[in-house]
C-alpha cells in the first residue's frame, strides 16, 4: 500500500498529473478513483489526525470524516496543485473539531500523564515505551506545535506548505518546528539519560 | 540528531521516532472502511451553503446594485426631464417649460410689421 508522503521534485509533476487524473475520475462518480486517494493517503492522514487527537480511534473517526468531506468538495480542489497538502488541510480542520467538540463535552482526559505508556486497557496500542513517551510529550505541546512538526519531521512537508494546510504564516511554521523539536528532543534526552 | 536551533532540515531521528509513535493500526482494515463509507457520502448543508457562498454573495450585491438604481431612478421622477430640459437646452428650454401659454400677438406677428 503506497504511503510515503509527498514525492520528490522530479517525481512531483508525474503525481500531480496522476492525482488530477484520479481526481477528475473521482469528480466523475468513480469512487476506486478516489479509492486510490484514500489508499495513498490513509497513513499521511491517520498519523495527523492522531497528532491532534491521541486517542487512535477518534483520530480514525476524523480522518474517515475528513476523506468523505474531500470526495464531496472535489469540486473545490484545484488539480493544478498537489493534493496531499489539500487532504491534510481538511484532516486537520476535521481533528480539531473533533477535538473541540470534545472538550465541550469533557470526555477527554485532561491529563497528559494519563496517556503516557503503562498498563491499562490501551496498553495494546503503545507499541514501546519511547512511542509512549513521545505521544504524551506532543499531547503537551498546543496544537499548531503538534502540526507543524508532524507534518514537517514526519511526513516531510516544506515550511510553506505547512503554512497552507495549518492558515498560518511561513514564519510561524519556522518558529512552531523549531520550539516543538526543542521541546520532543529534551524530552527524548531525558529519557535516554534514564535507560 | 541534529539538534541545533539553526538547522531548519528534516531531523530523521526525530521523525523516524515519531513516526512509529504515531503509526496507525491495521491500514487495510482503514481503507476499507472508509472505501465502504464513500457510496454513502452525501454533502452536509454546511459544505454545500460553503460552495454556494461565493455566487451567493456576488448575486446578491448585483440584486442589491440594481434594486439601488431602481430606486434612485423612481425617486428622482419626472421632475427630472425638466431639469434635463434646462441643462441641455439654455434658454430654450425655459419656453417649453413656462407655466403661461406663449402670447398670441408675439406669435403671429409680421416680421418688420407694424
Amino acid at each position: 500500500m503506497a504511503d510515503d508522503g509527498p514525492s520528490q521534485p522530479s517525481r512531483g509533476d508525474v503525481r500531480i498529473s496522476d492525482e488530477a487524473d484520479l481526481v477528475a475520475r473521482a469528480r466523475a462518480g468513480d469512487r476506486d478513483a478516489f479509492g486510490v486517494l484514500v489508499e495513498r493517503y490513509a497513513g499521511q492522514a491517520r498519523r495527523v489526525a492522531r497528532a491532534v487527537l491521541e486517542d487512535p480511534d477518534d483520530a480514525d473517526d476524523a480522518a474517515q470524516d475528513a476523506f468523505l468531506s474531500a470526495l464531496v468538495k472535489l469540486g473545490q480542489f484545484d488539480p493544478r496543485r498537489p493534493f496531499g497538502p489539500w487532504l491534510l488541510r481538511i484532516v486537520a480542520n476535521a481533528a480539531t473539531d473533533r477535538r473541540r467538540r470534545r472538550k465541550v463535552r469533557h470526555a477527554e482526559a485532561l491529563d497528559p500523564a494519563a496517556r503516557a505508556p503503562g498498563p491499562g486497557p490501551d496498553a495494546d496500542a503503545v507499541r514501546s515505551e519511547l512511542g509512549g513517551l513521545l505521544r504524551a510529550a506532543l499531547a503537551e505541546l498546543p496544537e499548531r506545535r503538534r502540526l507543524a512538526v508532524v507534518l514537517f519531521d514526519v511526513e516531510g512537508y516544506g515550511h510553506a506548505e505547512i503554512a497552507r494546510i495549518i492558515g498560518v504564516p511561513e514564519g510561524t511554521v519556522r518558529s512552531d518546528v523549531f520550539h516543538a523539536r526543542r521541546f520532543l528532543r529534551d524530552r527524548l534526552a531525558g529519557w535516554k539519560e534514564e535507560t | 540528531m541534529t539538534g541545533s536551533p539553526f538547522f531548519h532540515g528534516p531531523d530523521p531521528e526525530l521523525g523516524a521516532a515519531l513516526r512509529r509513535a504515531l503509526e496507525p493500526g491495521d491500514q487495510t482494515e482503514f481503507v476499507a472502511r472508509v472505501r465502504a463509507a464513500l457510496g454513502t457520502a452525501r454533502p452536509r448543508t454546511w459544505d454545500v451553503l460553503e460552495q454556494w457562498a461565493g455566487r451567493g454573495l456576488v448575486a446578491a450585491a448585483l440584486a442589491v446594485l440594481a434594486a439601488g438604481l431602481l430606486v434612485a431612478r423612481v425617486q428622482r421622477g419626472p421632475a427630472g426631464l425638466d431639469e434635463a430640459f434646462a441643462a441641455g437646452f439654455g434658454d430654450s428650454a425655459l419656453a417649453f417649460a413656462a407655466e403661461t401659454p406663449p402670447d398670441p400677438s408675439v406669435v403671429f406677428a409680421t416680421p418688420g410689421g407694424p
